[in-house]
C-alpha cells in the first residue's frame, strides 16, 4: 500500500500529515479519510483526524463529520482495521 | 603565550607540513633509485617510511585530540543548556497548582516521561563528555574547563555590573549610602592588612601562611557544606515527589477497586458472558495501567532513597577527610588528592617493594592495618616533603601536580600524584573536572548559619496503604476478598442447577444410608456395624444439610436480586444495551469541539466506555486473552471461580469452591437427562427428624414436563386456532373440556395429549342444524413443537451474517496505508479520534478518485440475505407463531442476532400478522352480514306479523321462522367483539406497536398522528349512549337473549357510523366527525394523503436529479473538476447549465425520434408487403400470372393494405390528439412506441411465416443466392423485441431529458447541502415512495376512499331505516 501525505493548516502553520486510511460508504454517499500529524493530545494519545470528502472530487474539499452515526461508523472501521492489523 | 588548543592546532599544521616534506623526500629518492646504490636506497627508503609512519601517528593523535576537544566542548555546552529544562519546570509548576486528580495524573505521567527522557539525554551527553575529556591531555582538559569558567565568570560580572548600575540608581536611599560607606571602610582595612602582611618577616610569614591554609580549609569546608546541603535538599525533594506520586497511585488503585465494586453491585449480573468479559477486561486493563504507574513511582522512591544513602556516605567521608586534613595542616582538597593517589595499589606496591614488605594485601586484618599505616606514613611524608620543598599546600599550587596516576619521587625530588576531586566529579558542578582546582565559593554569613553539620534525610517514608490483599512492598494484587462476585444470569442458573443436582445426590446418599441403618437394625446386626451405619447416616445428614444451606442462601440472593428488578425485569435492557451500546457520545474527557472518545450514550449509567473488545483494544491495546495472560504473569493465575463459564463444580458439594451460592427452589429443579428435561421433586428444608420423615419421600419421583425456561415468566401458550365459528352456548356432548372432568389433559400431563374433539361448522342463522354425532378420534402422537432456538438455528445455519449488515451506515472499500498498519500491528497504540475540517494546503492528486467507487454490500452478504429471506418465507405458521410470541423484548436483546436478521424477521412477521388480520376480517364480514341479514328478516317478519288477518298457521309459521332467524345471534355478536379485539391486537403488534400508535395519536408529530388524531372535545352524551348500549349488549349476550343482543348491536354500529364523517383535508381524507367507524380492522393508510404523495414525488425527483448530476460529474474531465474546486458554486452552476443543455438536447430530439418511430412502423408495413410478395412468388415457384400466384398475391395485397391503413390511421390518430392538446408530446411518444410495438409484432409474425416459405425455396433453387435475405429474416426472428426495446428507450431518455431540462440549481442545492444523515433519509424516502407507488399501482385504484363492504352495509341499513322512518312519518302525517 502506498504512503501518502497531505498538508493542512493548523494554528496558522503548515503541518504535513500522513494519510492512514480511506474508505467509502454507500449510505452517506461519501468517502472518508483518516490522517495524523503525529501530535499527542493531553491524555498522551496520538490524534487521528477524520474527515469526509466527495468521492467524485477526491480530497478536493474535506468536510466535517457531524453525525453521530457516521462517527460511530468511523470508529467501527478503525476498530476493524485494528483487528485486521493484529490478525495479519 | 598560545593556548594549548592553539598549540595542538599548530602541531597539526606542523605534522602535515612534515608529512608533505617526507613524502616529497620519498618521491625524490624514488626518482633517483636507479642511480642510487641498492643498499643506500633501501636504508633511506625505510627511514623515510618510518618517519612518515611516525608523523602520521602524531598527526592522527593530534587530530584525535582536537576532535575530542571539540566533542567535549560541544557536549559541555549542550549539557549546560540541557540541564535547565523549562518544559519540565513548567510541568512541575502545573502539577503543583493543579487540584483535579485526573489532570494531576495526566500531568504526572507526562512529567515522568519527560524526566525520563531528559535524564537519558543528560546521561548520554555526560558519557560523551567524559569519554571526550578522557581523551584530552591534562592541559587541554583544564583549558577547556577554564574557558567555561571564564565564560561563567564573565556572565556573572556582567550581571553584577548591571546590578550595580541598578543600585547606583537608587542612591537616594540613606541606608544604601551607609552601607556603601561601610564597604569602603572595609576595603581600606583589607588594604591595610595586606600591606601589613607584606611587611612581616619569614616566620611571621609562615604563620600567616598556615593561617591562610586554615582559613582556606574552613572555606572549602563551608563550600562542601553548602554543596552537600543543596544535594540533600534536592534529594529530599525528589523523595517527597516520588512518595507523593506513589500515594496518588495507591489512591487511584483504591478508586478503581471501589468503582469496580460499586458497579458490580449496581449493574451485575451481566446479560452475557461477553459483557462480563468486557467488564473484567476493562478493569484488568485499568489495574495493569495503574500498576505500571505504581511500580514506576515505587522505583522512583527507591532511587531517591539510594541517592540519600549515597549522599550520607559522601558526607561522612568528607567529614573524615576534613578532620584528617586539619591534623596535617593542609586543605581538604590537597589531602584528599594525596591520599587517593597514595591509596592506589601500584603506589603501595612500589613502596612495599622498596622496603621489602612483599605484596600489598588487605585481605587480612594485619595486612589492612599495615597498608593503612604505610599509606598514612606516605601521606605524611609527602606533605612534609611538599612543605619542605616550599610548595604551598593549597589549591593554588595544583600546577605542581601531574596526573599520571602514580605517585613516585621524580628526579628532582618532587612528587607526582594523581588528583581526583571526588566531590566535584560525582556531585560537583556541571563541568567535569580533570585534575583542575576546585572552584572557590565564599559563603555569606547567612549561608554559614544555615549550614547543617549533620545532614540527614528529612523525609519519613510513609507506610504504603494497600487494598488488603497484597503483600507489603508487592504489587497491589487482586481485588479485596469482599469484592462482590459478578456473574451472568446464565451462570447463576447453571450454578443453581448444579447445586440442586448435587443436593439430589446427597438426598439419595442419605436415603441409602438410612436404608442401610434400618436394615442393620432389623437384622439385629452387631453393635459396631449399627454404630458405623449410624455415623454414616449422620454424615450424610450433615452433608445434606450443608448442601441445603447453600441452596437456601442462593435462593435468598436470587430472590433479593429479582425483587430489585435486576433479573429479567423490564428496564434491564437499557443497562445491557449501555454496556454494549453502539451509540457513542462525546464524554467529559473530550477536547471541546472536536475530540470524542468512546462513550456510551443515554441513561443514567452513561459515563463509562463501551465494553467491547474493540474498545478494549483501543483503550488498552490488548485483548481479553492477552489481558489474562498478562494478569497471570503479574498476579498469578486467576482462580477458577473468577472465570466466567469455567466454574467447575466441586465433586463434593456441587458449588464452585469458595462461593457457596446455593439456590433453593421450592418447586423443584430441572435437569437434563438425554433429550429430556427432568423435574425433580421439590426439596423441602428439614425441620426435625419427624417432619423430615413425613415430608421427604423415600423414593424420588420424576415428572416429565415440557422444556421451559427455568426462571422468568411462564412459557407462552399459543392461542387456540379458531377455524369455525364457535357457539359457547353449545356444549360438547360427551365430555368436559380439559382437566376438570378427567377427560382432558390434567395437571402434570402433556398438554394436547387428551381427547381431541372436532365440531362440525355451525350455521349462523336460519334453522338450527341437526346435531350430528361426534367423531371421537384416538389421541395422536404429537410431534413436539419446534422451539425458538431451533428455528433460529435453521434460519441462520451457514449464513455469514455480519453485525454490520443491518447497520444504518456501512463502510466499504477500506484502504489502510502501510505506516498505519505497521503501527497498529505493533500493538502499542493509543489514539483519539478527532473530526474536523482542516484547511487543505497540499493534496495528493494521485489519490483523487476518478469515479464513484462501487460501494455495495459484498456479494456474499447479498446472497446470505437473499437466502435468509427465502428461509423466512418458508417458515411454517407454527414456527412463525413461535417467533411472534417468544422472540420479543429481553429475548431479542439476549440473543443478539445480527440486525439484518431482526429487520427481515420484522418484515416477515408484519406479513404474517397482516395475513391473520385479513383472515379475521373475512370472518367478521360474514358475521356482520349474518347479523344485518337477520335484522332485515326480523323486521320483515315483524311487519307481516303486525298486519291483520293472518291465519293462525301463518302466524305460527312466521313466529317459528323468526325464532330460527334470531337464534344464535348473541353468540355471533360475542364472537364479532372478541375477534375484533384479537385482530386489533395482531395489528397493533403488541405493547410496542400500541405505544407507538398512542404516541402518534397523542403528539401528532407523525404523519399517522396528523391524519388520524381527533380534535374534538369529549361528548358526554355520546359516551353515555355508547356505555348503555355496550352494557345492554353484554347483558344480552350473557343471558343468551339473541334478539336483544342483535338489536343493541345494530343500534351500536349505527351510532358509530352516523357519527363518522369522511371528508377531504390537507392531510387527506379522514373523518371529521366525532367517531371514525371502522368495523373491520385496518392498517392506517396514508397512501392517498396528498401531503405524503407530494413529498414522495419531490423526493423521488430530487434524488433522481442528484444521481444524474453525479453521473454527469463523474463523466466529465476530472482535472477540470479539480481545478474548479475553489469555485464550487460556479462549478455547480456550470454543471447545471450542462444538465439543462443536455436535457434540452435530448428532449429536442423527441420529434426526430418520433419521426423515426413512425417511419419504423411504416417501414414494418412496407417490409411486410415486400416479404409477402416474395413469399407469394416463392410459394408459386415464381409462376407469375398463374392462377395460384394471382390468388395468393391478391390475398397478400389485401392483407398488407389493411395492415398499412390501420397503422397509418393509428399514427394519424395520435398526431391528432397531440395537435388538439389532448395529450402531451411525451404521451404521444409513448403511444407511438406502443403502436410501433404492435406493428413490429405483426411484422415479426409475417416474417416468421414468410421465412418458412423462403427456406425450402432457397434449398430447391441453388442457382439463386438467397443467403442475405434469409439471414436478415432469421435475425429478425431471433430478436423480436429489439425494435420495441429501442422505442421504449427513446421514450425514457426523452422523458429524462424533460426533467433535466427543467432542473434548477435551487432545487438541488438544499439537498446537496443537507447534513448527510438527512439526505440519506430523504433518498431512502424516495425508495420508499417508489415502493409505495408500485404497491398502490399494483393494487389498483381503491374502490372506496373510506370504508368497506361492512360500512356500506351499515350505511345502507341506516339509509333504509331513515327512509322507512320518513315514510312512516309521512304516513302518519297524512
Amino acid at each position: 500500500m502506498e504512503e501518502e501525505k497531505i498538508v493542512i493548516s493548523k494554528n496558522g502553520k503548515e503541518v504535513e500529515c500522513d494519510v492512514l486510511f480511506t474508505f467509502d460508504s454507500e449510505d452517506t454517499g461519501k468517502a472518508y479519510i483518516g490522517y495524523t500529524d503525529h501530535s499527542i493530545a493531553a491524555n498522551g494519545r496520538k490524534n487521528i483526524y477524520v474527515s469526509a470528502f466527495d468521492p467524485i472530487l477526491g480530497y478536493g474539499q474535506l468536510e466535517d463529520i457531524t453525525d453521530e452515526a457516521e462517527l460511530a461508523m468511523v470508529k467501527d472501521v478503525l476498530a476493524e482495521i485494528d483487528r485486521q492489523s493484529r490478525e495479519s | 603565550m598560545a593556548s594549548y588548543y592553539e598549540q595542538v592546532q599548530e602541531a597539526i599544521r606542523a605534522n602535515e607540513k612534515e608529512l608533505a616534506h617526507l613524502k616529497e623526500e620519498l618521491r625524490g629518492l624514488r626518482s633517483v633509485e636507479k642511480d642510487t646504490p641498492r643498499e643506500n636506497f633501501q636504508r633511506q627508503h625505510a627511514q623515510i617510511l618510518y618517519y612518515i609512519d611516525q608523523e602520521q601517528n602524531r598527526l592522527a593523535s593530534n587530530q584525535a585530540l582536537l576532535d575530542n576537544y571539540h566533542a567535549a566542548r560541544d557536549g559541555i555546552a549542550e549539557l549546560r543548556v540541557s540541564r535547565d529544562n523549562e518544559e519540565l519546570d513548567k510541568l512541575r509548576e502545573l502539577l503543583a497548582s493543579e487540584r483535579d486528580p485526573q489532570i494531576r495524573r495526566e500531568i504526572s505521567e507526562e512529567l515522568e516521561a519527560k524526566e525520563r527522557e531528559h535524564a537519558e539525554r543528560i546521561e548520554a551527553l555526560e558519557t560523551t563528555v567524559q569519554t571526550s575529556m578522557a581523551g584530552l591531555t591534562d592541559e587541554l582538559a583544564e583549558e577547556l574547563r577554564q574557558s567555561f569558567l571564564s565564560e561563567d565568570k564573565a556572565k556573572e560580572e556582567a550581571k553584577e555590573e548591571v546590578q550595580a548600575e541598578v543600585e547606583e540608581s537608587t542612591t537616594e536611599n540613606p541606608a544604601s549610602a551607609d552601607g556603601e560607606t561601610e564597604q569602603v571602610d572595609g576595603k581600606k582595612d583589607d588594604v591595610a592588612e595586606q600591606n601589613t602582611n607584606n611587611a612581616v618577616g619569614p616566620e611571621e610569614n609562615q604563620g600567616a601562611e598556615e593561617a591562610q591554609t586554615e582559613e582556606r580549609t574552613e572555606e572549602i569546608h563551608d563550600v562542601h557544606q553548602i554543596t552537600m546541603q543543596q544535594l540533600f535538599d534536592r534529594a529530599n525533594q525528589e523523595l517527597e515527589a516520588a512518595e507523593l506520586a506513589l500515594q496518588e497511585s495507591i489512591a487511584r488503585f483504591q478508586e478503581i477497586f471501589n468503582e469496580e465494586r460499586t458497579r458490580q453491585e449496581n449493574e451485575g449480573p451481566f446479560g452475557t458472558e461477553e459483557e462480563l468479559d468486557n467488564f473484567r477486561s476493562e478493569y484488568m486493563r485499568r489495574k495493569i495501567e495503574e500498576n505500571e504507574r505504581f511500580e514506576a513511582a515505587r522505583d522512583r522512591v527507591a532511587r531517591a532513597r539510594r541517592q540519600l544513602e549515597r549522599l550520607e556516605e559522601i558526607r561522612d567521608y568528607t567529614a573524615s577527610l576534613e578532620e584528617e586534613s586539619r591534623s596535617y595542616g593542609v586543605t581538604t582538597e590537597v589531602y584528599e588528592k594525596i591520599k587517593k593517589a597514595v591509596s592506589k595499589k601500584e603506589v603501595l606496591s612500589a613502596i612495599y617493594e622498596q622496603r621489602g614488605l612483599g605484596e600489598v594485601s588487605r585481605r587480612t586484618k594485619a595486612g589492612k592495618e599495615q597498608a593503612d599505616r604505610i599509606t598514612e606514613e606516605i601521606v605524611a611524608n609527602i606533605i612534609e616533603q611538599l612543605k619542605t620543598a616550599g610548595i604551598q599546600t593549597s589549591a593554588a599550587t595544583q600546577g605542581n601536580v601531574t596526573q599520571n596516576g602514580v605517585v613516585n619521587v621524580n628526579q628532582n625530588g618532587g612528587i607526582n600524584i594523581n588528583i581526583i576531586d571526588t566531590i566535584n566529579i560525582i556531585y560537583g558542578t556541571d563541568i567535569p573536572v580533570k585534575g583542575g582546582p576546585s572552584r572557590t565559593i565564599t559563603m555569606t554569613e547567612e549561608e554559614k548559619e544555615n549550614v547543617q553539620t549533620t545532614q540527614k534525610s528529612r523525609v519519613k517514608v510513609k507506610v504504603v496503604p494497600h487494598n488488603g490483599n497484597e503483600q507489603e512492598g508487592k504489587t497491589p494484587g487482586k481485588a479485596p476478598e469482599d469484592m462482590p462476585k459478578v456473574k451472568t444470569r446464565g451462570q447463576i442458573n447453571a450454578e443453581m442447577e448444579r447445586i440442586s443436582a448435587k443436593l439430589a445426590e446427597k438426598d439419595e446418599a442419605l436415603s441409602a444410608a438410612r436404608d442401610a441403618l434400618s436394615k442393620a437394625e432389623e437384622d439385629k446386626a452387631e453393635a459396631s456395624v449399627i454404630d458405623s451405619r449410624r455415623k454414616a447416616v449422620e454424615k450424610a445428614e450433615r452433608e445434606y444439610n450443608e448442601q441445603l444451606d447453600r441452596l437456601r442462601s442462593k435462593q435468598e440472593e436470587y430472590v433479593a436480586v429479582t425483587a430489585d428488578g435486576k433479573y429479567d425485569a423490564v428496564g434491564t435492557e437499557k443497562k445491557m444495551k449501555l454496556i454494549n451500546g453502539e451509540e457513542y457520545i462525546a464524554d467529559e474527557h473530550s477536547i471541546p469541539g472536536d475530540i470524542t472518545t468512546l462513550r456510551v450514550a443515554g441513561g443514567k449509567d452513561a459515563g463509562r466506555p463501551a465494553f467491547t473488545d474493540a474498545s478494549a483494544k483501543k483503550e488498552g491495546q490488548i485483548d481479553k486473552k492477552s489481558f489474562e495472560k498478562l494478569l497471570n504473569e503479574k498476579y498469578g493465575p486467576v482462580p477458577k471461580d473468577d472465570k466466567p463459564g469455567n466454574d467447575t463444580p466441586s465433586d463434593e458439594d456441587g458449588t464452585t469452591g469458595d462461593n457457596p451460592d446455593t439456590p433453593s427452589k421450592e418447586d423443584g429443579t430441572y435437569r437434563l437427562r438425554g433429550d429430556q428435561i427432568i423435574q425433580d421433586e421439590p426439596i423441602r428444608p428439614k425441620k426435625d427428624e419427624d417432619d423430615k420423615k413425613k415430608e421427604e419421600p423415600k423414593v424420588k419421583t420424576q415428572v416429565h414436563v415440557e422444556p421451559q425456561v427455568l426462571y422468568g415468566p411462564p412459557p407462552f401458550e399459543p392461542p387456540k386456532e379458531v377455524k369455525i365459528p364457535e357457539d359457547p352456548n353449545k356444549k360438547n356432548p360427551g365430555g368436559g373440556t380439559g382437566s376438570g372432568n378427567g377427560d382432558g389433559p390434567g395437571k402434570g400431563e402433556e398438554p394436547g395429549t387428551g381427547t381431541k374433539v372436532h365440531v362440525e361448522p355451525q350455521v349462523l342463522y336460519g334453522p338450527p342444524p341437526v346435531e350430528k354425532p361426534q367423531v371421537i378420534e384416538e389421541p395422536e402422537k404429537k410431534t413436539p413443537k419446534r422451539g425458538l432456538m431451533t428455528i433460529m438455528e435453521e434460519l441462520t445455519d451457514g449464513l455469514g451474517l455480519k453485525a454490520k449488515d443491518g447497520k444504518r451506515y456501512k463502510a466499504s472499500n477500506i484502504k489502510v496505508f502501510k505506516g498505519f498498519k505497521e503501527e497498529l500491528s505493533s500493538g502499542n497504540y493509543l489514539y483519539n479520534i478527532v473530526h474536523l475540517v482542516p484547511a487543505i494546503i497540499k493534496l495528493p492528486f494521485n489519490l483523487v478518485r476518478k469515479a464513484v467507487g462501487k460501494i455495495m454490500l459484498r456479494a456474499e452478504s447479498k446472497r446470505d440475505i437473499a437466502e435468509l429471506k427465502k428461509r423466512l418465507d418458508g417458515l411454517s405458521e407454527e414456527d412463525l407463531m413461535t417467533i411472534y410470541t417468544e422472540y420479543r423484548g429481553n429475548k431479542v436483546l439476549q440473543e443478539r442476532y445480527p440486525t439484518i436478521l431482526n429487520a427481515l424477521l420484522e418484515e416477515r412477521m408484519q406479513k404474517f400478522a397482516l395475513g391473520k388480520v385479513t383472515e379475521i376480517n373475512g370472518e367478521l364480514e360474514q358475521r356482520y352480514s349474518a347479523a344485518f341479514a337477520a335484522m332485515h328478516q326480523i323486521n320483515a317478519i315483524d311487519e307481516e306479523l303486525a298486519s291483520e288477518g293472518l291465519t293462525p298457521e301463518r302466524r305460527k309459521e312466521l313466529q317459528d321462522a323468526r325464532a330460527a332467524v334470531i337464534s344464535g345471534q348473541a353468540a355471533n355478536i360475542a364472537t364479532i367483539r372478541s375477534r375484533y379485539i384479537e385482530a386489533n391486537n395482531w395489528l397493533s403488534g403488541g405493547l410496542h406497536g400500541f405505544s407507538e400508535d398512542m404516541k402518534a395519536a397523542t403528539t401528532k408529530l407523525s404523519l399517522v398522528g396528523k391524519r388520524f388524531a381527533k380534535d374534538h372535545d369529549l361528548n358526554p352524551d355520546l359516551v353515555k349512549r355508547q356505555g348503555a348500549l355496550e352494557r345492554a349488549e353484554m347483558q344480552a349476550i350473557a343471558d343468551g337473549n339473541d334478539e336483544m343482543a342483535l338489536r343493541v348491536f345494530v343500534e351500536n354500529e349505527r351510532l358509530l357510523s352516523e357519527n363518522t364523517e369522511i371528508k377531504g383535508s390537507v392531510f387527506g381524507r379522514r373523518s371529521t366527525g366525532e367517531k371514525y367507524y371502522s368495523p373491520l380492522v385496518e392498517q392506517l393508510d396514508y397512501r392517498d394523503d396528498p401531503f405524503v404523495r407530494d413529498l414522495f414525488t419531490t423526493i423521488a425527483v430530487s434524488s433522481a436529479a442528484i444521481s444524474t448530476i453525479q453521473s454527469i460529474k463523474a463523466a466529465r474531465d476530472q482535472a477540470a473538476i479539480i481545478a474548479e474546486n475553489n469555485r464550487r458554486m460556479a462549478a455547480n452552476n456550470q454543471t447545471m447549465q450542462q444538465v439543462n443543455q443536455m436535457g434540452q438536447d435530448i428532449a429536442g430530439k423527441r420529434g426526430t425520434m418520433m419521426e423515426g418511430m413512425e417511419s419504423q412502423g411504416m417501414q414494418d408495413t412496407l417490409t411486410s408487403a415486400n416479404e409477402i410478395e416474395r413469399a407469394v412468388l416463392d410459394k408459386t415457384d415464381w409462376g407469375l400470372g398463374t392462377s395460384a400466384y394471382r390468388t395468393a398475391d391478391n390475398a397478400g395485397h389485401a392483407y398488407y393494405t389493411t395492415f398499412f391503413d390501420s397503422t397509418k390511421q393509428a399514427y394519424e390518430n395520435i398526431a391528432q390528439q397531440y395537435a388538439a392538446g389532448q395529450i402531451s408530446q411525451a404521451q404521444a411518444m409513448q403511444m407511438m412506441a406502443d403502436l410501433g410495438k404492435q406493428t413490429h409484432q405483426t411484422f415479426s409474425a409475417i416474417n416468421t411465416e414468410c421465412l418458412n416459405i423462403l427456406k425450402p425455396y432457397a434449398q430447391t433453387h441453388p442457382q439463386f443466392d438467397l443467403t442475405g435475405v434469409q439471414g436478415a429474416m432469421e435475425y429478425l426472428q431471433a430478436n423480436p423485441s429489439a425494435v420495441e426495446a429501442m422505442n421504449q428507450a427513446m421514450v425514457d431518455v426523452t422523458n429524462a431529458g424533460d426533467v433535466l431540462a427543467s432542473m434548477q440549481l435551487q432545487q438541488l442545492i438544499p439537498l446537496t447541502t443537507l447534513p448527510a444523515n438527512i439526505r440519506t433519509v430523504i433518498i431512502n424516502g424516495a425508495a420508499t415512495a417508489a415502493l409505495a407507488s408500485n404497491i398502490n399501482n399494483s393494487m389498483g385504484a381503491k374502490k372506496h376512499t373510506y370504508g368497506n363492504a361492512v360500512t356500506d352495509m351499515v350505511d345502507e341499513y341506516s339509509a333504509t331505516q331513515a327512509a322507512q322512518a320518513e315514510q312512516r312519518g309521512n304516513s302518519s302525517s297524512k
